[in-house]
């Protein structure tokens, strides 16, 4: 992010953008003098699917990759660091997160050779199916394996010490989160920002311009993927240690699906749609679950049909547009391309 | 003959058949090193066909596409691509929701690697050059405009440019003039001219003047075979070149 | 014109910005949270018991005072709706019944219901709400394994609070503050394998559904079958998902084998059971999950079966008749079986209550403590008495056969049998 000299322009972006960390920072503060305790762990929840959501959308929103599996990556990432913490002990986050990273991008790397690599362009369903197949297949595995805990999953994962600090729920975990969110937050930016974001679109908007022009699509969309995956990753081993516990559900396809519900709610394309996405509908549902215990699913999916309807690109593009109308600018928002 | 160089991009002996139509039969063509070689021909004749084939969007049945001696036949488009071919298709292909800056941005960029790529952090160190290229283009004007807005003409001079960013070996031209008033189409000329000073150029074009003053050499293809090869003057007087050419197309 | 602007209108936009939203979601927040709280959340909330004066518990005087919110967590959605229905239910009815009885400390309860809808991450997050935001005194609930694994931590690891297991599983639950009310399988295995050995038969197939509770099970079987001197002919697991079971059937049938004990579950169990008799299989057939619902489950099929549990209908224990018949009277549809985990739903209540009352207070540790020797006269089929060290229970066990018109008849009362978890 550009730094403002004195009298220089700034962009309503930038402010925005500092001015929401500054808020999602002072969050814990205030829910804790509220005493708030299920809230604050309730959003340091979001934090984390926030950044599984951020980074389907590198691979949806910017690949243009429409994948039906992407939990697979976050649970691999859980599922490392459930084995870890249970299996071998370890409890240092330093020790428990790099691996669940590691692992998860090893995975997308696998997955992205085997969906994008050959010199025959699949089309998209068929990568789509794949991805679903994948899920589905993971989460069967996961199920019966009674090595990863089958049915039961790994239970009992320690609260993680990070140097030797405990890291509790609460406010603590919530700026370990926090952190985790940051760096997804750079990471999506700096990426989509980068040349490399560029050359994303392009093979997103035309695959086949783009390799006359020189762009090895293979090459791009395993990149996409497996930045993708490490990212999933990351938030999978914090998500288990937060939960405590590690499911076959966190692989599957009903959490691949609610990935890409956030995405579609809240935006795609743009950086802050995960997590917008991701708080409203988490929210929505937990409000309309304790109101309406039988009628909730039926609510919330009336509330996401309006909304696809409405604002296809998202409930993220609101307020890009308001502002347009305001300032009569062109403005350039993040980056230039809009969203598929 | 030993002491020719060697074609920028030659095709030999190329055969095409989609199911029992055969596109192309047997067309050899060379296209050399800083000259600019037309293909003409009536509708039908396998001209987009043979461009195509020499790009890398359609696989020949028989023959071989070589570059610089190099035999390409089985490389795919962006292999052939970092070997410097470039081509511009006969309709205006940019990235109509990026800017024209990125568009061109995309085409200086495209032969980096993907680590210089992923580890740019922003686009700007490309920007001047970005921006020169657009001056060069008469485009310069219009860089942070989204490329949908520009006009027809524009975007051929966009793509035309973008496909040089790269100083190609080989430039394949579909159409450039396609829609075209008569300055831009002198306009294009120019650029195609100074292009041709660092490539081989080849050509495609329905306006016979444009191609008889711009080309060195022309190829005339009917029904998917050579019918002539020679200069501007050979082909105007070559009596079966006016039988295909009946009517102007 | 572009929607830029000079430092000093950013710095007050930031300002705004922040300040907007920070108070707008934590306002959100608080607002949600606070239409949760039904009584206020003071300085003397449910952990705390000396706050309000107690009536006598023992004149069953009407309780008074802030009343002790009891978390109960089951799956009133979802494929396991039937049982968790019929858990609301028995909860519902038992909370009623102690506080028409006094209530705990003098206090009533008051239930919080949530539905963890059949799947371990949506319990995981109301078993959150149930700790943090309603802060309840104990949470009781789960029906099947993964939920408690995904719960328990939760609840008792990282929420302090005390977790009540009330169904019988595949053992090995030893996690602090989760206490475990239901049969553990050598409370059902025991006794039960020496019976069929010597009533049923000496050659056994054991059949089961491929995950960890009948694989618990039948392994414990096999170590009792070969103890006792008998032989398992055959050891069979079919995947959990599968749609068709014909092949397991086949091997039961031409295994010759004079018991099947038969830990195939729902829905494949129905059609299993059936292929079994109507393929002429002239054995007996055993199993941990039979019991009143077998003849609605397996019809015919059902005529015969072996079951040992913690309870029958037809057991004598007038403590249990009463209390069933109470409870089928206030819910009608509901069911008071053992495998619906109903008599332990019942008697976990009262355990709880009891260790509440040796305490003295509501204070976690303090309970826990109590809670490891708690003791429940009225439980439905005899005492039981939480065995000190395990956090399991010592249960009345009885082997019973279920008869033409769906009932179980009593075959052999066990008498009390400890649990071996934990120890």
């Amino acid at each position: 992010m550009v730094v403002a000299r004195v009298g220089e322009r700034v962009r309503w972006s930038t402010v925005s953008t500092i001015g929401a960390f500054v808020a999602l920072g002072a969050l814990p503060i205030g829910l804790s003098a509220m005493d708030q305790s299920y809230w604050l762990q309730f959003s340091t929840r979001l934090l984390l699917l926030a950044v599984l959501a951020m980074s389907a959308d590198l691979v949806w929103g910017y690949a243009g990759i429409f994948t039906l599996g992407h939990a697979l990556l976050f649970g691999v990432g859980a599922y490392t660091t459930g084995m870890l913490a249970s299996r071998w002990g370890w409890v240092e986050l330093q020790g428990l997160i790099p691996p669940a990273i590691l692992l998860s991008g090893l995975f997308a790397f696998a997955i992205a050779i085997f969906l994008f690599a050959g010199s025959n362009r699949v089309g998209g369903i068929y990568v789509s199916l794949a991805t679903l197949a994948l899920a589905y297949a993971a989460e069967r595995l996961a199920n019966g394996w009674p090595t990863l805990g089958a049915a039961n999953g790994i239970p009992g994962l320690p609260i993680p010490l990070l140097f030797g600090y405990q890291i509790d729920l609460g406010i603590r975990f919530y700026y370990a989160a926090f952190a985790v969110f940051t760096v997804a937050f750079a990471v999506v930016v700096s990426v989509t920002r980068s040349q490399f974001g560029l050359s994303l679109l392009a093979i997103r908007d035309d695959e086949e311009r783009a390799e006359f022009l020189g762009y090895s699509r293979q090459r791009i969309q395993i990149a996409a993927l497996v930045l993708s995956g490490l990212l999933a990753g990351m938030a999978g081993g914090m998500y288990g240690l937060h939960e405590g516990f590690v499911s076959p559900g966190f692989v599957g396809v009903g959490l691949s699906t609610q990935v890409l519900l956030w995405l579609v709610l809240g935006g795609r394309g743009r950086v802050w749609g995960a997590l917008l996405g991701v708080v409203l509908l988490e929210l929505l549902g937990r409000v309309m679950q304790d109101r309406y215990p039988r009628l909730w699913p039926v609510l919330v999916g009336a509330a996401l049909l309006a909304c696809i309807t409405f604002l296809p690109d998202g409930i993220v593009s609101l307020p890009v547009r308001r502002l347009r109308e305001r300032f009569r600018g062109r403005g350039r928002m993040q980056f230039s391309g809009e969203p598929a | 003959m030993t002491d020719t160089p060697r074609a920028a991009i030659e095709a030999v002996d190329i055969h095409v058949a989609f199911g029992t139509l055969r596109a192309l039969s047997g067309v050899t063509l060379a296209v050399k090193a800083g000259s600019v070689h037309g293909l003409i021909g009536p509708n039908g004749s396998g001209k987009s066909t043979l461009l195509h084939t020499l790009a890398g969007k359609q696989r020949a049945q028989r023959g071989a596409v070589l570059m610089n001696g190099v035999d390409v036949t089985t490389a795919p488009a962006s292999k052939r691509s970092r070997r410097g071919l470039s081509i511009k298709f006969q309709l205006a292909r940019v990235y109509p929701e990026l800017t024209v800056a990125d568009n061109m941005l995309l085409a200086l960029q495209a032969h980096e690697s993907l680590p210089r790529l992923v580890l740019s952090r922003s686009r700007h160190r490309l920007h001047q050059s970005t921006l020169d290229r657009l001056e060069q283009a008469g485009l310069a004007g219009c860089a942070d405009d989204k490329a949908s807005v520009l006009s027809h003409g524009q975007q051929q001079w966009l793509e035309i440019a973008m496909a040089c960013a790269l100083d190609p070996a080989v430039l394949l031209l579909d159409e450039p003039t396609a829609g075209m008033s008569p300055q831009e189409r002198r306009r294009t000329g120019g650029i195609i001219a100074a292009a041709a000073q660092r490539s081989g150029v080849l050509i495609v074009d329905h306006d016979l003047e444009f191609v008889k003053d711009l080309c060195t050499e022309l190829t005339v293809l009917a029904q998917g075979a050579v019918v002539a090869n020679g200069t501007a003057a050979e082909i105007e007087a070559d009596p079966l070149v006016r039988e295909v050419f009946l009517t102007r197309v | 014109m572009s929607n830029d602007f000079t430092r000093r209108e950013a710095l007050k936009k930031l300002a705004m910005t922040t300040g907007v939203i920070g108070l707008g979601l934590s306002g959100v927040l608080a607002a949600c949270g606070d239409d949760e709280e039904t009584t206020s959340d003071t300085a003397a909330p449910s952990t705390d018991g000396a706050s309000a004066p107690a009536t006598d518990a023992s004149t069953g005087g009407a309780p008074s005072g802030d009343p002790i919110k009891v978390g109960v967590l089951t799956d009133i959605t979802g494929p396991f709706s039937v049982v968790g229905l019929s858990n609301q239910a028995i909860a519902q009815f038992t909370i009623d019944k102690i506080n028409a009885e006094g209530g705990v400390l003098g206090r009533p309860l008051e239930m919080v219901l949530v539905d963890s809808a059949t799947d371990p991450a949506i319990g995981a997050q109301v078993a959150r709400k149930l700790v943090e935001q309603d802060k309840v005194a104990m949470v009781i609930g789960g029906i099947a394994s993964n939920m408690r694994e995904a719960i328990k931590s939760v609840i008792a690891t990282r929420g302090n609070t005390m977790y009540i297991w009330p169904a019988s599983y595949e053992g090995n639950e030893c996690t602090e503050l989760v206490f475990n009310t239901g049969q553990a399988p050598n409370q059902q295995l025991d006794p039960f394998i020496p019976y069929l050995l010597e009533n049923a038969g000496k050659t056994f197939f054991l059949a089961g559904a491929d995950y960890i509770y009948p694989r618990n099970i039948l392994g414990k079987v096999r170590e009792l079958v070969e103890a006792g001197g008998g032989t398992v002919v055959g050891e069979e697991y079919y995947p959990l998902d599968a749609t068709d079971i014909s092949a397991l059937q086949n091997k039961v049938l031409s295994s010759d084998a004079e018991v099947l004990f038969s830990v195939v579950v729902l829905p494949l169990s129905i059609p299993f059971h059936k292929a079994i008799i109507d393929g002429g299989f002239t054995g007996k057939i055993a199993g941990t999950l039979f019991d009143e619902t077998s003849q609605i489950l397996f019809a015919d099929a059902a005529t015969g079966m072996l079951a040992s549990q913690d309870y029958f209908f037809s057991v004598d224990s007038p403590a249990g008749t009463e209390v069933r018949e109470a409870f089928a009277a206030a819910y009608p549809d509901a069911s008071f079986s053992s495998t619906f985990n109903t008599p332990a739903w019942y008697r976990s209540f009262y355990l709880w209550k009891n260790a509440v009352e040796t305490a003295g207070s509501l204070d976690t540790d303090a309970v826990a403590a109590a809670m490891d020797t708690a003791v429940f006269e009225g439980n439905p089929g005899g005492p039981a008495a939480m065995k000190a060290g395990t956090k399991h229970c010592s249960l009345p066990i009885f082997i019973g056969e279920v008869q033409a018109d769906g009932s179980v008849k009593e075959l052999l009362s066990a008498g009390t049998i400890d649990p071996t978890e934990c120890g």
